[in-house]
């Protein structure tokens, strides 16, 4: 099993690999394999489990880290490995004949990438391995989306898209990491045995929600509606796979695997059946506004992902079942409508229903104008049709679901499905029948275009008849193998539901006669957008970024000292203020000879102020010098007289140094620096100076300090044998640390030679030919 | 081998991969001296390999050093200093691999870049080895003083001799910072051994005197510099931007790896006693280093310093790894630092090769059509940037997974929270990246045609490239042995503190 599975998920990868290397055409060819392999392999699978069995495939990948690969596959993910390569191989065959030479290798590998990343996702056991595929189908689709180079708009797309559903992957998987988390595992199988636990814990909900983000985006739930359209740039096969059949549903497949834990939460229900329906709404009134005909589709794509996030809401009331036949439903007309739009755009030369409603093409085109229109009645759920079957599952789940007595909900339902039914006429009788304007005698523009545009999306819709013929046998073998489906029929009660329904449908062929009117009414044409508002979000992040770029990074080494400095004396005094203390606690030490040590320190400090204060390199020098010698006296006073010429010894060296190079450099310029500056940065300095000094102030008044340095007192003489500490303490006791500070002052050393070596030498290789010459 | 520090040579072969690489060093740099006629001329490319073979050896050193055990010294002789030093002298391997083409470019292909190399790589090592803060400044300086001439190496560009200053001006005020702090705490508790300092200090943040909590603050303050934390970042672009590029590699990679692992050492072990208290300053260098960086990246136009600030915001995330404290906290610390090490290398590996002579093309457009024209370069770049903003099929993806297990792990909720967002935002500059190679076409179809990636830099970015992705299929390795090497650490911190594994 693990090898069927492991082959399911990568021969679309194996091939898309291939695809690279392979030269055109064959690399086509070969792409038809990954599906078929896919359907040839989960068809048995769909045997097995359909009926409601499980299988779990364990794989160790990084089990510490909570990192598993363990394969499950249940009747849901069955039923979309046989849904991602069924459409699939459509689409793969549909893709050689309409991209032709734009089927490079490179699209090829993506949109093969895309499925085996499909497959992993509805295969996966691990909620982290769940994330991994999801993170890459948002990947390998933004790649797609953007494929067409050279759009600007294909771009802009594909990056919100990108974006929006980044932004929801990032949800998701803090969302699964708190939730394993909470329950001590990241595998569903694990996760579905404690239910119980799970949603008696408060804590669940925080997950929850984020897992709802990570859904709402992947499959452009309102608020998050605007990616999907925009993203419309991609080609037709492009649009059909991802944004209709696949993609935008593993948000909603996810919702099918939370399912089983989360059901009794309680915001479950409320905020699935509340998101879902207003989706459906929104979505439902764009599409009606659309004059392209693709962005049309889109929007009608987000209005049914509407319809499967509300019915996991009702779920409860229809069972897998009903949410399986509008999966279904949704993925074979509206994946057949894009491949159809793409033929229209092919054949027609446009998909903008103002110029295509004047030319009344329903003669030409017998064979399109069919299969659109049996697409379009499957959006309306015309009987005899799979989409009746879907719609009414809806109906009945949404009247007489746990939420009876809202018939705010059913209110909204039967406004949106009037709205479907306005934008179906429009995108079917808005083109072959047209409008009452004479046509524009505009040429008929019929492209050669091969046959294989029309037969996919024919075989596609295929079973959308079959299914609306024959109902109960067809439903028993796709929905549930093996039985006959009991199902509900919400058709079977004729009574006011039926006189619903007729009205919806003469409401809505009102509206579509009059779509334009409908769409330019000022009130309605003002919903606010989250689009706009997110666009603001980004240009407005941008905006700040910049200044506070600007902030931070203009300017020299001054300003930056200056952040350094305040921050970290920031550090120190805000230490200070956390811990509730002062620095002195243990009162005010003066040293030994407080009365002499007033002259030494007051020659010091009014040296520091000179070499700040003056204008000629070699007085600074000299003003420096001054500063150190003061620090000499010092050591003095406290009885450290080697130490004191030490310093002697460093600063007579140091200010030797400085005069010489001096004598070399130009002399300083005039302060070029703003009052403003000198001020800040004369109170920068005073600040950082005080606060330093009041710490060695107050360091020099604990009298833990003592015992570090009598031990090495007392240890001197016995153990090293040295009267001078100091001496021991280099030498000795901290030999170690003096080798490394000599091994850095050779660094140093060298360092400095080999950035002041004289000449640079010549350049090297084919540069230096040039030089010569 | 048993080393109990009684005697000096135990102190050698505690040391031997610093004594190995410093020895060679010297080696090469005599070699360098002997093979060429006169000292204008350049170097030979066998010095370069040379370098290299020394690094080689040191890791040699070090592998042997995983048979030794050691108490009590100035020198841990643990697991992770071992897994430090293997990241480091990765760094330092890839460094001198990007170097080779790039030297002669722009005509300063001198030995004594390698050696200087080499030399602050010993630094480093002895930096993340320190088990006494003397010993860790020593090596921080020796690391430090390196550096700063490799930033300025490049004489014919004066952005390198300014990035040079400031560097080194900015960097002598975090030193004097980092003694400071260890003046205070050593005047506070009597001694600079971490051990000894973990003892003395114990549990109670109530009873500790205010000159400990300020050295701790001012140490606090020179590591953030080190591993350019906000605010303290302030110096990085710049310096990142002016340097030759190999160096701007090592110093995002080595120095900033070395000194975390130092910074883990000291304040997870030593100062784990005051965990409570430091652990709120750096939730908040964290907090502001991944949103500050992250933004501030948005807006740059070119690439290397995008990287440059892409490597600060890095460093909030390993800092969110501190924050957790934990066991599972450092072996995501050290599992993020190795493969921020691949990814961040190879990204600089890129920019390096993008170039025309010495003429370096890091304005976005230069990127434009890349993925077509280059495919193999495109390809590596788009993994190192998705690995960068942490996509799975790449190492990146695990090491901030992990790192988000150990914020959570140990309830910093709104942590965990804020690096999620920053992830977000890096989203953006990172896949615009992406976006201009494949998506827009490039102006010329031979823009791209010539471009100067030299044989070495192509094996440092395909290595750098395989690690990446190897780290993502199979983590196993280099997670277990991550966590290997932390567990002696924290034992005895578990055992006082009651610090928890997580999960």
């Amino acid at each position: 099993m693990l090898l069927t599975l492991a082959v399911i998920i990568g021969i679309p990868f194996l091939i898309g690999g291939l695809a690279l290397v392979i030269p055109r055409p064959w690399n086509g060819w070969l792409a038809l394999l990954a599906p078929a392999t896919v359907i040839a392999l989960g068809l048995p699978l769909w045997m097995e489990v359909g009926g409601g069995g499980e299988i779990l495939v364990p794989l160790s990948w990084f089990p510490d880290l909570g990192l598993t690969a363990d394969l499950f596959v249940n009747r849901l993910g069955a039923f979309f490995v046989m849904l991602i390569g069924i459409i699939g191989l459509g689409i793969v065959q549909y893709s050689r004949y309409y991209l032709k030479e734009d089927a490079t290798g490179w699209f090829w590998f993506l949109l093969l990438s895309f499925m085996g990343s499909m497959l992993g996702i509805v295969l996966a056991d691990s909620l982290l391995l769940l994330f991994v595929f999801w993170e890459l189908t948002t990947i390998t689709s933004f790649l797609l989306i953007g494929i067409d180079f050279g759009k600007e708009e294909g771009r802009k797309g594909a990056l919100q898209a990108f974006l929006v559903t980044g932004v929801g992957g990032l949800a998701l998987l803090v969302g699964i990491v708190l939730l394993g988390q909470l329950a001590g595992t990241y595998n569903l199988t694990e996760l579905y045995a404690m239910s119980g636990e799970i949603v008696a814990d408060p804590r669940h909900t925080i997950p929850l929600i984020l897992i709802f983000l990570g859904a709402f985006t992947k499959s452009a739930q309102f608020p998050f509606h605007f990616w999907l359209p925009g993203a419309m740039a991609a080609p037709a096969p492009i649009s059909a796979y991802l944004h209709s059949a696949t993609m935008v549903k593993a948000g909603v497949f996810l919702l099918g695997r939370m399912f089983p834990i989360f059901s009794e939460a309680a915001i479950w229900l409320p905020t699935l059946a509340t998101i879902g329906l207003i989706t459906f709404l929104v979505a439902g009134w764009n599409a009606v506004k659309s004059s392209d005909l693709k962005q049309l589709l889109a929007h009608s794509t987000v209005a049914y992902l509407g319809v499967l996030t509300a019915l996991y809401g009702f779920y409860a009331r229809v069972g897998l079942e009903g949410e399986l036949v509008n999966i279904l439903n949704h993925a074979l007309y509206k994946s057949s409508l894009f491949l159809l739009i793409g033929w229209m755009e092919k054949a027609m030369g446009s998909r903008d229903l103002a110029i295509l409603e004047k030319e009344r093409w329903i003669g030409r085109e017998k064979l399109g104008a069919t299969l659109i229109g049996i697409g379009a009645f499957a959006m309306i759920g015309m009987p005899f049709l799979l989409g009746f079957m879907a719609k009414d599952t809806f109906f009945y789940a949404v009247a007489e679901g746990p939420i009876e007595g809202l018939t705010l909900a059913l209110v909204i339902t039967v406004l949106a499905s009037t709205l479907a039914v306005i934008y179906a006429l429009k995108l079917w009788a808005g083109v072959f029948f047209g409008s009452e304007e004479p046509p524009t005698g505009r040429g008929y523009p019929r492209n050669k275009i091969s046959i294989w545009l029309l037969v996919v999306p024919a075989l596609l819709l295929l079973p959308q008849v079959v299914g609306g013929v024959i109902p109960a046998w067809y439903l028993g073998q796709v929905v549930e193998p093996g039985t006959t489906w009991q199902g509900v029929a919400f058709w079977q009660y004729l009574d006011v539901k039926l006189v619903i329904t007729l009205a919806m449908l003469v409401a809505g062929y009102f509206g579509y006669r009059h779509w334009r009117a409908i769409a330019a009414t000022p009130f309605l044409s003002k919903l606010p957008s989250v689009q706009r508002g997110g666009e603001g979000l980004v240009s407005g992040t941008l905006a700040h970024a910049s200044s506070l770029s600007r902030m931070l990074q203009l300017g020299g080494h001054p300003r930056y000292g200056s952040i350094i400095l305040l921050v970290a004396i920031a550090v120190v005094i805000g230490g200070v203020a956390f811990s509730g203390r002062t620095l002195f606690d243990h009162g005010l030490v003066w040293g030994p000879n407080p009365e002499f040590a007033w002259f030494p320190a007051l020659v010091v400090a009014i040296a520091a102020v000179f070499t700040v204060t003056l204008r000629k390199r070699i007085p600074k020098a000299v003003m420096m010098a001054v500063v150190g010698y003061g620090m000499a006296v010092f050591y003095v006073f406290f009885r450290a007289p080697d130490l004191a010429l030490t310093q002697l010894l460093v600063e007579t060296v140091s200010v030797i140094l400085l005069l010489l190079i001096f004598r070399r450099m130009p002399e300083l310029g005039d302060d070029i620096r703003s009052v403003r500056r000198r001020v800040v940065h004369g109170v920068v300095a005073v600040v950082v100076g005080l606060t330093m000094g009041a710490l060695a102030w107050a360091a020099g008044s604990y009298h833990v300090a003592e015992r570090a340095g009598y031990e090495q007192i007392r240890l001197a003489l016995p153990i090293a044998e040295g009267r001078n500490v100091v001496n021991v303490i280099l030498v000795d006791f901290r030999g170690m640390d003096t080798l490394g500070e000599i091994f850095v002052l050779g660094i140093a050393a060298f360092g400095a030679y080999a950035l002041f070596r004289g000449r640079r030498h010549r350049p090297a290789g084919p540069e230096a030919e040039e030089v010569k010459r | 081998m048993e080393l109990d520090f009684q005697t000096s040579v135990d102190y050698f072969w505690a040391l031997l991969p610093e004594i190995v690489l410093s020895l060679w060093a010297m080696g090469v740099l005599l070699a360098d001296v002997f093979q060429k006629g006169s000292r204008s001329e350049a170097s030979r490319p066998a010095i370069a390999w040379l370098a290299l073979a020394g690094i080689a050896a040191a890791a040699v050193a070090n592998v042997w050093l995983m048979t030794v055990t050691g108490t009590g010294g100035m020198i841990a002789v643990d697991g992770f200093r071992i897994f430090a030093n293997f990241i480091l002298l990765l760094a330092a391997a890839l460094a001198i691999l990007v170097s080779m083409g790039y030297l002669d470019r722009h005509a300063m292909n001198r030995g004594e870049f390698y050696v200087l190399l080499m030399f602050a790589v010993v630094g480093m090592m002895i930096l993340a080895s320190a088990q006494d803060l003397i010993l860790l400044f020593v090596g921080l300086e020796l690391m430090s003083v390196a550096i700063y001439v490799l930033v300025g190496f490049n004489r014919r560009d004066p952005r390198s001799g300014e990035a040079a200053l400031k560097y080194f001006l900015l960097g002598a005020f975090a030193s004097a910072f980092l003694l400071y702090g260890i003046a205070l705490v050593f005047g506070a508790t009597g001694t600079t051994d971490l051990a000894l300092l973990a003892e003395t200090i114990g549990t109670g943040v109530q009873d500790a005197p205010l000159l400990l909590m300020m050295g701790v603050g001012l140490l606090a303050v020179g590591f953030a510099f080190k591993v350019a934390a906000m605010p303290f970042h302030v110096w990085t672009p710049d310096a990142y931007d002016g340097a030759p590029t190999p160096i701007t590699a090592l110093m995002a990679t080595g120095v900033k790896a070395a000194a975390f692992a130092a910074l883990l050492r000291v304040f997870a072990v030593s100062f784990g006693g005051l965990h409570e208290t430091w652990v709120v300053a750096f939730w908040w260098l964290a907090a502001l280093t991944m949103i500050g960086a992250n933004l501030v990246a948005l807006t740059q136009g070119s690439v290397k310093r995008m990287l440059a600030y892409s490597s600060i915001a890095h460093a909030g995330y390993v800092l969110v790894a501190v924050v957790a404290a934990n066991a599972v906290g450092a072996a995501a610390f050290l599992f993020y630092l190795l493969v921020y090490t691949l990814m961040t290398a190879g990204a600089f590996g890129i920019v390096i090769a993008n170039a025309r002579g010495d003429r370096e093309r890091v304005s976005l457009e230069d990127y434009a059509g890349l993925g077509w024209q280059q495919p193999v370069m495109a390809a590596a770049f788009a993994i190192f940037l998705l690995s960068l903003a942490g996509f799975p099929l790449t190492g990146g993806f695990i090491g901030k997974l992990y790192i988000l297990r150990a914020a959570l792990a140990a309830d910093q909720v709104p942590l965990a929270v804020i690096l999620v967002m920053a992830s977000l935002i890096s989203y953006f500059y990172y896949l615009r990246v992406v976006i201009v190679m494949y998506m827009r076409p490039a102006p010329a179809a031979d823009t791209h045609a010539g471009l100067t990636a030299s044989r070495p830099l192509q094996v440092a970015v395909g290595v750098a490239a395989i690690g990446v992705i190897l780290l993502f299929f199979a983590p196993a390795m280099v997670l277990d042995a991550a966590q290997g090497s932390v567990a002696g650490l924290f034992i005895a911190q578990e055992a006082l503190f009651g610090l928890s594994r997580g999960p």
